[in-house]
């Protein structure tokens, strides 16, 4: 059976040397290109399963290598290696078209974690919500500009983080998403004794949606874990 | 205004004894006319014209005294957010300049852990590496996030202080280090209950976890941690007492400040962050706060914070 390829790319050196044997044990054939226009020849000549792009590379940035791939339909996983701050900051690197981003400095078993995460996404043909203005699973309808949720024909009145987790669980259907993730990105601080805030967000968004946690439709309880929406999501342009 | 109020009066007072003197004197409680020599002067008009102009005089003094001090109070105030703002730029470029070398040697540890047979002696360094990188991480991270902590970071609802103290508490026990420690929540219920404020319940809670797990961290066992909350219908204050160690008196101009560690602290595990981000909390939130503290003896942080109208609250 062939090994799944990846291709690294970054300009940081040392950073390439160290990822290519974490990502070659857990199983992967690894690649890597030092800047963007390097990246895109080598994935003309050889397309590789997925991509892990750094943002801020010289000659050609990440955010560009993107567009330019996307612009010719060529819709090869992406995950991008980020450096910016604010929770708004990261998600706009998403709407140039990437599947997942990570933020440096990131755990390296978190991004083997998303690198399995995405594949498992992209071969059972699901496309990637990220770029998604809407995102809709049966009676729920999220509106990621307006930032406002209904469920059926009821607008539901929910504060501004458990719309955040919300729509975060659902970029991820059935992925468990740990709540430390959930505060880095919904809030943007991870205090590991605030994680009891998103349980309280959590309860905010049950309450709203009805739904039960003992036999939940939308938002299942992963013990020790995290949490996991449940059910199909589509996404609307 | 109530600061103003002894210079205004003061600025009166000499016009109004004037004209109350010219007043006795027309009145002829007192002889009005003085001859000197071939001279002769209206003592009454003399004296409320003298009392007017020295609080003409006065008035003056007081008024460009008041315009020079907001002069410099708003100088001052522009210097502090010119500050503020080099920090900031600082922090954000040190913090985007250590990702790459804190993500590589991240990585370089998990390669070294699970690609080599290591004795325990090994690992167990290995390990204290890993713990020493994820503490300058968060160290960073912290530092960033707090000169980032601005008013459109906050989600401002009407919040119940009685629940986050409530919960504040129960956060804090919850720790393994202080699951045994008791901590006494007293909240004022007459002649009406603790009211609510506006603003950032996550945050708040933080803030009330901080110092409840600084008064703990500080006090010996045996020791004693009290919460009391009191609401005088426009401002709630909630101290946080304890019969810790105390904090030397040279030390208390400088606890909130970033990365400041007393004497006392250096025994004691923390980022010296703790106290500068529960300073910044309350300030977002139109409070304020202050510290009494005895050498030895214990210390008392109070929260001041405007509470919302009842009506608002519900």
């Amino acid at each position: 059976m062939n090994k799944v390829k990846l291709l690294i790319v970054d300009d940081e050196v040392d950073l390439l040397a160290e990822l290519e044997p974490l990502l070659s044990r857990a199983g992967y054939e690894v690649r890597k290109a030092t800047d963007g226009q390097q990246a895109l020849d080598l994935i003309d000549r050889d397309p590789p399963d997925l991509v892990i792009l750094d943002v801020l590379m010289p000659r050609l940035d990440g955010r560009e290598v993107v567009r330019r791939l996307r612009n010719k339909d060529d819709w090869t996983p992406i995950i991008l290696l980020t450096k910016v701050g604010t929770p708004s900051e990261r998600a706009m690197s998403l709407q140039e078209g990437a599947d997942d981003y990570i933020n440096k400095p990131f755990d390296p078993m978190e991004l083997v974690a998303r690198v399995q995460a995405v594949l498992r996404r992209t071969r059972s043909g699901t496309v990637s919500l990220a770029g998604s203005k809407r995102l809709i699973s049966g009676e729920l309808k999220l509106d990621r500009q307006a930032r406002q949720a209904w469920l059926g024909d009821q607008a539901l009145n929910l504060t501004a983080r458990a719309f955040g987790v919300l729509e975060y669980l659902m970029l991820e259907p059935l992925e468990v998403i740990p709540r430390e993730r959930l505060l880095d990105e919904v809030w943007g601080w991870a205090y590991p004794a605030q994680t009891r805030a998103v349980d309280i967000r959590i309860a905010e968004l049950r309450k709203a949606l009805k739904d039960d946690p003992g036999s939940p439709s939308y938002i299942e309880t992963v013990v020790g874990h995290g949490y996991r929406f449940l059910g199909d999501v589509e996404g609307q342009a | 205004m109530k600061r103003f109020l002894p210079s205004i009066l003061a600025a009166i007072a000499p016009g109004v004894v004037g004209l109350v003197w010219a007043m006795m004197l027309q009145a002829g409680w007192f002889p009005n006319m003085v001859f000197v020599g071939n001279y002769q002067f209206d003592l009454a008009a003399l004296v409320s014209r003298v009392g007017l102009l020295i609080s003409f005089l006065l008035a003056g003094v007081f008024v460009v005294g008041w315009q020079l001090d907001r002069l410099a109070r708003r100088e001052r105030e522009l210097e502090q957010r010119a500050q503020e703002g080099v920090n900031r730029r600082f922090l954000r470029r040190l913090d985007h300049e250590l990702k790459n070398p804190l993500t590589i040697i991240r990585l370089g540890i998990v390669n070294l852990a699970q690609s080599t047979n290591l004795s325990t002696d090994q690992s167990s360094t290995l390990d204290r590496i890993g713990q020493q990188v994820q503490r300058l991480q968060n160290l960073v991270e912290d530092l960033r996030w707090l000169t980032e902590l601005q008013e459109e970071r906050l989600e401002r609802t009407v919040v119940n202080l009685q629940e986050v103290l409530d919960e504040s508490v129960e956060l804090v026990k919850a720790i393994p280090s202080w699951s045994g420690r008791t901590i006494d929540l007293s909240v004022q219920e007459a002649p009406w209950p603790l009211g609510a404020v506006r603003g950032d319940r996550d945050l708040l809670i933080l803030a009330f976890r901080n110092l409840l797990d600084n008064a703990l961290k500080y006090t010996p066992e045996e020791g004693q941690v009290q919460v009391r909350a009191t609401d005088d219908g426009s401002i709630a204050e909630i101290e946080v007492a304890d019969t810790g160690s105390g904090i030397p008196e040279d030390e208390l101009p400088h606890i909130f400040e970033e990365l400041y560690r007393g004497r006392q602290a250096k025994r004691v595990e923390g980022s010296g962050l703790g106290l500068t981000l529960v300073q910044r909390i309350v300030k977002l939130h139109g409070g304020d706060i202050l510290v009494r503290s005895r050498d030895q003896q214990g210390t008392v942080i109070t929260v001041r914070l405007p509470v919302v109208q009842r009506d608002v609250a519900g």
